[in-house]
């Protein structure tokens, strides 16, 4: 029996790896859609445990509060999809570890908090891993805007935010936003991974 | 000079010039970019010895808090 387009996209993106670097609100809302959408296998790297105050807008669960975030996130991601390879990693990620952690991935995104966290990876991955495309969250706080989130590429570097909004105590990080650059950011992946996808 | 600047195209008036004034020019703050010049990354020890000439291609990305 044939399979429907839907089931034929799954399977092809059963083939490949995604490194998510941060599992705060990009990462943990990003690797979920990957998840449902069949990924093979998702690589995780954080060191943070949950904490009440990520249940506003990072996909956790009030019972999972203590909890590594690379853990409950693994967890959630079984229970959408058990299919997927989760490989967890408890890091906090400097330059040598995202080089031996990711040259293996299909794609990576990137989903740290901190500016200089993600002046890091991304440094580390144009001058080591020039192959592998990186997918950066910048300009993610606040509401509404919803048309000045955007995607820019520069070759295998890709920007999806406002590139405006950063965090601070009056701009705030809210769900909606947050996922909003979140699925941006997982969109790309299959952009990327689907290039060569051709249905039966 | 003419550059494209973030996938745009940007008149200068300027025959030459460092990547470190073209940045100060742009009211950047230098701690926290990701410059690219025609794909290839420009660390940024190498800003100020760095020069623009007619035609490059300049991307630069200002890095901001929340992920």
């Amino acid at each position: 029996m044939t399979k429907t387009v839907k089931e034929q996209i799954s399977n092809h993106l059963s083939q490949f790896t995604v490194g998510i670097a941060g599992c705060g609100g990009l990462g943990s809302n990003a690797a979920m859609a990957l998840a449902r959408a069949g990924i093979g296998k998702i690589l995780l790297a954080d060191y943070a445990i949950i904490t009440p105050e990520c249940l506003d807008r990072q996909y956790f669960f009030t019972g999972q509060v203590g909890k590594l975030k690379i853990h409950g996130l693994r967890d959630n991601i079984l229970m959408a999809n058990p299919k997927v390879n989760v490989k967890a990693f408890d890091i906090k990620l400097c330059a040598s570890d995202v080089i031996e952690l990711f040259a293996f991935c299909d794609v990576v995104i990137e989903a740290f908090d901190k500016a200089e966290m993600k002046q890091m990876i991304i440094e580390t991955m144009l001058l080591n891993l020039p192959t592998v495309p990186l997918i950066t969250g910048v300009g993610v706080a606040g509401w509404g805007k919803d048309t000045d989130a955007h995607v820019r590429r520069n070759g295998n570097l890709i920007i999806c935010g406002d590139e405006v909004s950063a965090l601070s105590e009056q701009l705030p990080g809210l769900a909606p936003r947050i996922g909003l650059v979140a699925h941006l950011q997982a969109n790309e992946v299959l952009k990327l991974l689907l290039k060569d996808f051709v249905p039966e | 000079m003419t550059i494209i600047f973030n996938n745009q195209t940007l008149d200068l008036p300027l025959e030459e010039m460092s990547m470190g004034d073209f940045l100060r020019s742009k009211q950047y703050e230098i701690r926290l970019l990701i410059v690219m010049l025609n794909g290839k990354y420009i660390k940024r020890a190498a800003y100020e010895t760095t020069s623009l000439k007619e035609g490059d291609d300049v991307m630069v990305l200002r890095l901001l808090t929340g992920g």
